[in-house]
């Protein structure tokens, strides 16, 4: 039997926090209950997306599978977290691959649940779809700043910046004219 | 220590000096390109030979190459690369627009008939004549190769490039050589004594001096220095030395061994026979070794008596032999200099064919003196300035010019 989830569950993720009662409890109808193993993948990369998560209990791995390489772990999400979002938003497939790093129990949410609600303004959806943007939008600054960090590390290991060498033939040009002229 | 070795230590020595760094030191210690070719010529009896000739050039950042080219069985590429380096820091030191080379072929000459050497020395230059020209590379006389040999050098590249008296240095007298050539070495040795012992007062009148070797360089040193009134009192050849204490009769020596023959049967008044090494230990006020290199061992350097040594050999101060002298105050007069009147005439002799002039003996003996008094006096003020031995000061004034060169044209 999947135990409801109720109002104060919903109420514990951030974009919902401020709902009222009736609010989260019209969210909590919504929603769907879950349970991971240790180990199980929630969805692969590349996947079809139309849902979001919403982690109640343990954590999860988000990987981003690179061919070639090894996977590379983008991310581990705790309780409290709302993840799956990009995909759908951006109406695409997945863009990485989540699995349960501990049992993992967590609430799903339609997609076209948050969008028929989006269609009639209910605040929730409103504050959900808000609160969103606000997390991609510190994603993409994080992302940002790794971006330049990474092109100065390129830039300064790059044989295109001669300066070593003309340093070195320059300086001993200038001491060999000035110290050993006979 | 190889002969490769032993010049790397000094040029190691004067590169720490002058705080040069690794990598330009690597840079001006490795030769620019190496040639080794197969040179086969048929014998006299219709048999085939083969040899293995070499070409190495070391450093062309002051100009073309120069270098000699020998013709002995012991040749192989350590060896020519050693030389191909030397000759880099001589020409350098005397301030010739001239980079090093040296060349050679593992063959025993004596072997060889005329004619055979003439095909050997053609076919050579058949394979190294992409590599050599006046303005690239240019060969000299060196051991047992004379100017006959370089008239054949000259035809043989002249016969692929055009006529090319310019493409090498040492030749006959009536084929483009030039006046004072063949005695520049020995020449140029007694220039730079003279010199010397100007610094302390003194002149080669009535100064007491040793030779150790009757070649070439050997008996035009003694010779020369004879007739500006020194007192050879010891010479030896292979065979072995002759002394005697108020000095030997030179012209009648000169005479003697004008037919080869060995210099222990000659016979004079007041003559005794010594040994070759015996010579090294004369008490002199100059010793002059102009035979092999590598003669002044550890133990002969503790043994020598004389005042000062005057390098007219290539090499004959080992590493430890040198500091040795060093620490007992006897100066040497390094080979880069003492014996390089002899690249310096080839220089005139290339000088003269780039123009087509010719200049007499007397304007050759004279730009040699001048250009070596010129070099000691750069030397001395290094020397001086610095407190250094003769031979790093020496090595100092090569290396710097080659550096500079190297620095201004850029990598």
């Amino acid at each position: 039997m999947i135990p409801p989830i109720d109002v104060s569950t919903v109420k514990s993720f951030a974009p919902f926090a401020k709902l009222t009662s009736e609010e989260a409890a019209r969210v909590a109808q919504l929603l769907e209950f879950q349970t991971l193993v240790r180990g199980e993948t929630l969805f692969h990369q590349g996947d079809a997306s139309e849902t979001i998560y919403l982690i109640i209990t343990g954590d999860m791995q988000i990987l981003l599978q690179v061919p070639d390489h090894e996977d590379h772990h983008l991310v581990t999400f705790g309780p409290g977290t709302i993840f799956g979002e990009v995909a759908p938003l951006a109406d695409e497939h997945r863009t990485a691959t989540a699995t349960a790093l501990t049992e993992v129990s967590l609430a799903s949410l339609a997609w076209s649940a948050l969008e028929s609600a989006l269609e009639n303004s209910e605040r929730w959806a409103v504050k959900f779809l808000f609160h969103t943007s606000q997390i991609l939008a510190r994603r993409l600054r994080t992302v940002n700043t790794q971006f330049a960090a990474t092109l100065a590390k390129i830039d300064s290991k790059s044989p295109s910046t001669p300066t070593h060498t003309e340093d070195e033939l320059d300086s001993l040009r200038k001491r060999l004219l000035r110290d050993w002229s006979f | 220590m190889s002969p490769f070795e032993q010049t790397n230590h000094y040029i190691r020595q004067a590169s720490q000096t002058m705080n040069l760094g690794a990598r330009v030191e690597q840079l001006l210690l490795t030769p620019e390109g190496e040639h080794h070719v197969t040179v086969p010529i048929e014998r006299d009896n219709g048999e085939l030979a083969v040899f293995t000739g070499y070409r190495i050039q070391h450093n062309s950042a002051r100009g073309p190459m120069k270098g000699g080219l020998r013709y002995h069985p012991a040749v192989d590429a350590e060896d020519v690369r050693a030389l191909a380096s030397l000759m880099t820091w001589k020409t350098a030191l005397v301030n010739l627009p001239f980079g090093g080379a040296k060349g050679g072929i593992a063959v025993d000459p004596s072997l060889l008939s005329s004619g055979e050497l003439e095909r050997l020395t053609r076919k050579f230059v058949q394979r190294i004549g992409q590599q050599i020209g006046p303005q690239r590379d240019i060969p000299a006389p060196d051991m047992n190769t004379n100017a006959q040999v370089m008239a054949w050098v000259m035809d043989e590249y002249s016969r692929i490039h055009g006529f090319s008296p310019a493409v090498v240095t040492g030749k006959p007298l009536d084929l483009h050589g030039s006046e004072g050539r063949e005695a520049a070495t020995g020449r140029g040795v007694v220039f730079v004594a003279e010199e010397f012992l100007k610094d302390s007062g003194a002149s080669l009148q009535n100064a007491r001096i040793a030779v150790q070797g009757f070649g070439n360089v050997g008996w035009f040193a003694a010779s020369i220095a004879h007739q500006h009134g020194a007192k050879v009192i010891a010479v030896s050849d292979v065979s072995g030395g002759i002394y005697r204490a108020d000095g030997l009769d030179v012209p009648a020596l000169e005479e003697f061994a004008r037919v080869r023959r060995p210099l222990k049967e000659y016979q004079a008044d007041g003559v005794s026979a010594i040994s070759n090494e015996d010579v090294l230990l004369a008490d002199v006020d100059l010793l002059i070794p102009a035979a092999l290199g590598g003669v002044f061992t550890r133990e002969v350097a503790f043994a020598v008596r004389a005042r000062a040594i005057i390098e007219a050999a290539n090499a004959p101060t080992t590493p430890e032999a040198d500091e040795i002298f060093a620490e007992r105050g006897i100066p040497v007069i390094p080979d880069i200099l003492a014996n390089a009147g002899g690249v310096t005439v080839s220089y005139f002799e290339w000088a003269q064919n780039i123009q087509c002039f010719r200049w007499t003996e007397e304007e050759v003996n004279q730009r040699l003196k001048q250009t070596l008094v010129s070099s000691y006096a750069t030397v001395r003020k290094v020397k001086k300035q610095r407190n250094l031995t003769w031979r790093t000061a020496a090595f100092i004034v090569a290396l710097g010019r080659v550096a500079k060169a190297t620095v201004l044209r850029g990598i």
